[in-house]
């Protein structure tokens, strides 16, 4: 069961690629994760689970498919796959086994495997006019479920129920790929709430994304982080509830926090900055006693395409160079995802996903993501 | 605040032992894995998956002595570790060559196994040991990881049973109420509701459901349910399967071995006693335990989900 994207949207992804392989003096391909093999052809299949590891996958090569394929770390998909590729050159190769590796080498010895992501990347922008409206529209539906979801949540429920109850409002609203675990999970508002924060988390804000089954009680304050596919591009939204009646000054007082540190990012974003400068722009009059405001070890920005995380990261754990050689362009969508946490009150995570245009970014949301909600609340 | 974890933590290291037994039997020092499925089952923890292209690095280090490793960001999904065994995501590949260094320092690791990793990710665990020489862990993971205790088998037989009341809610009352029947649980597919099949596979307590319903051939599903045979080569399995017939694991994910147009992979397996795996037709599908009794049906039978 195979099914295709549009034709204009792959047409401009195989351009983009075209000019990365040509750069990079690369001369094919070989892809086993369903991402790459879905961004360079536009197949993919219902069928692939969301590992694309073992059940279905998908394999391609130099726009050859092969559907069910063999697992990526059996010998003979290379086989399968030889006849597509070049007798001699680079490719670029994203995931496959050692024995896959050494048949490729035997019958194809000529033949310089490169790791994929640089070109992938490379390839990823700028995105089209038509990818950011997908997007968009991805995001809209996204936060239109959010919305539905709100009156229905209640003490007593668990986060996994939450979870399901947000799920039931998206498949209304349009949406069914989901590409990551929604994240309904109830802050810590203190540090010694936080058993798991140790180690190399201790001195980082404590932070949870994994939906569990705690039963939400009247006054927690609750992460929600979702996204979906749509017509193969992600959307990603980051939202907080509260299960108060209003919030207190404190707790109006975190949000503000966030939402200067997010207008700081926003407004650092346009085409040449760099990841570094994004970095900088969170940190500037943030305490340097204190923990950066983004998840340890996540990051204050990434983009977001075809993938649901993909380069530029600001604020990840890079070599100070590589992230200032990782710039903005214009054509780049970025979600840009502070963290502040004071302690007695909770924590703060919301998401703005910005469009990079000629003059800076341009934010998508259509939802006010600076600000609570809740079920008590307008 | 209290923070409850979900049922699976009570098993998350059972896997441990017998993944390590598995490694010492067939020389592996260190195995350094980025499938998830693999990784969970070495290091009993649950992560949210965000990749980027060209990844996975290594995600969990299993030594064949003591714990595991695993590079997260959801320290509360690995809770039962020590705090020296959860890292943060490394996103240097210089700091990471070293952390593997340091994170094996206890053994002499001679022998290295991988899974599918990227090409980056190879030449980084090849850095990081230039004297090392690296295997292909795919057989001695499916060893290890097909057999389940009875604890994994009941966790199997609860996200079976979930999966198949979705479908049947599905099929009564639409899409909604199939989802609505899953609880919140990840769905490790789309879900599928059409006129003439159902579609739903979801992770619950970190173990696999898959189940569907629709057309297919029921004297076929019915045929190979009865040939998977403890003690029976896949290869053989693979080549004797009614035409259109395929078959794939479940455990943690969807997991070796993969039986699809007269090919079992990876090859050189047999069937294991416990072993739980999905055998389907066209768009049904039924999950059965092998056993030395013979297997045993843990879905809906043939009958009811090959659908007229």
């Amino acid at each position: 069961m195979i099914e295709l994207d549009a034709p204009g949207i792959v047409e401009a992804r195989q351009r983009r690629m075209d000019v990365a392989m040509g750069k990079l003096g690369i001369d094919g391909w070989l892809f086993t994760t369903s991402h790459a093999v879905r961004f360079a052809t536009g197949a993919w299949s219902p069928l692939v689970d969301l590992e694309g590891e073992t059940s279905s996958p998908i394999a391609g090569a130099c726009g050859t498919l092969i559907y069910p394929s063999l697992p990526r770390d059996d010998p003979r998909l290379i086989d399968e796959l030889a006849d597509s590729l070049p007798a001699r050159g680079r490719i670029a190769v994203d995931r496959l086994g050692l024995q896959c590796l050494s048949r490729l080498h035997r019958i194809k010895p000529l033949l310089e495997v490169v790791d994929a992501s640089v070109m992938l990347t490379m390839a990823a922008n700028p995105k089209t006019g038509q990818e950011i409206a997908i997007m968009e529209k991805a995001l809209h539906s996204t936060e239109e479920a959010f919305v539905a979801t709100i009156p229905m949540v209640r003490e007593s429920l668990t986060e996994r129920r939450l979870s399901g109850i947000f799920y039931e409002q998206a498949l209304r609203c349009g949406l069914s790929e989901i590409h990551v675990d929604t994240v309904f999970s109830v802050l810590p508002k203190d540090r010694s709430d936080s058993a798991w924060a140790r180690g190399e988390w201790s001195w980082h804000y404590p932070y949870r994304e994994l939906t569990g089954e705690r039963r939400l009680e009247s006054d927690d304050v609750v992460a929600f982080d979702a996204g979906f596919r749509l017509d193969g591009y992600a959307s990603d939204l980051g939202c907080m509830l509260y299960l108060g009646k209003e919030p207190a000054p404190a707790m109006l007082a975190l949000a503000e926090s966030w939402t200067e540190v997010a207008n700081r990012v926003v407004e650092a974003i346009r085409p040449g900055a760099s990841a570094k400068t994004l970095r900088e722009a969170a940190l500037n009059g943030w305490p340097a006693s204190s923990p950066p405001p983004w998840p340890y070890p996540l990051y204050v920005v990434h983009g977001i395409g075809t993938e649901v995380a993909e380069p530029p990261f600001a604020g990840a754990d890079l070599a100070p160079g590589e992230e200032d050689a990782m710039r903005v362009e214009e054509g780049q969508v970025l979600m840009v995802e502070p963290y502040v946490f004071v302690s007695g009150v909770g924590g703060f995570r919301a998401e703005y996903c910005v469009a990079v245009e000629a003059k800076g970014a341009r934010i998508l949301n259509g939802l006010d993501v600076t600000r609570w909600y809740g079920p008590s609340m307008d | 605040m209290a923070h409850r974890g979900d049922e699976r933590t009570k098993s998350a290291l059972n896997g441990l032992s017998r993944l390590q037994h598995q490694m010492v039997e067939d020389h592996i020092d260190a195995l350094m894995l980025g499938g998830s499925a693999a990784g969970a089952f070495a290091g009993g923890h649950v992560r949210i998956g965000v990749h980027m292209p060209g990844w996975p690095l290594p995600t969990t280090v299993v030594p064949h002595v003591g714990s595991p490793h695993v590079v997260t960001a959801d320290p509360d999904g690995a809770v039962h570790l020590g705090e020296a065994f959860v890292h943060g995501i490394v996103w240097s590949r210089a700091l990471m060559a070293e952390s593997l260094r340091s994170w094996l320092a206890h053994i002499p690791v001679g022998v290295i196994g991988v899974d599918a990793l990227s090409p980056a990710g190879i030449q980084l665990v090849k850095d990081a040991f230039p004297s090392a020489e690296l295997v292909d862990a795919t057989v001695s993971l499916a060893r290890a990881m097909m057999p389940k205790t009875l604890e994994e088998m009941q966790f199997l037989r609860v996200s079976c049973e979930l999966v198949n009341q979705a479908i049947r809610a599905g099929l009564d009352r639409g899409a909604i109420a199939m989802v609505e029947c899953l609880k919140g649980a990840f769905p490790a597919l789309p879900p599928y509701l059409g006129l003439s099949s159902a579609r739903v596979a979801a992770v619950v307590n970190g173990f696999i459901g898959d189940a569907r319903w629709g057309k297919g051939d029921r004297d076929a599903l019915s045929a190979a349910i009865d040939m998977i045979q403890v003690g029976r080569s896949f290869d053989r399995l693979a080549t004797d399967l009614p035409s259109g017939i395929e078959v794939v694991g479940l455990g943690r994910g969807y997991e070796p071995p993969v039986l699809r147009e007269g090919r079992a992979s990876p090859s050189g397996l047999c069937v294991m006693a416990t072993s739980v795996l999905s055998v389907r037709s066209r768009s049904a599908s039924v999950t059965i335990e092998a056993s030395a009794q013979g297997p045993h049906l843990l879905s809906p039978s043939p009958k009811e989900v090959v659908l007229e």
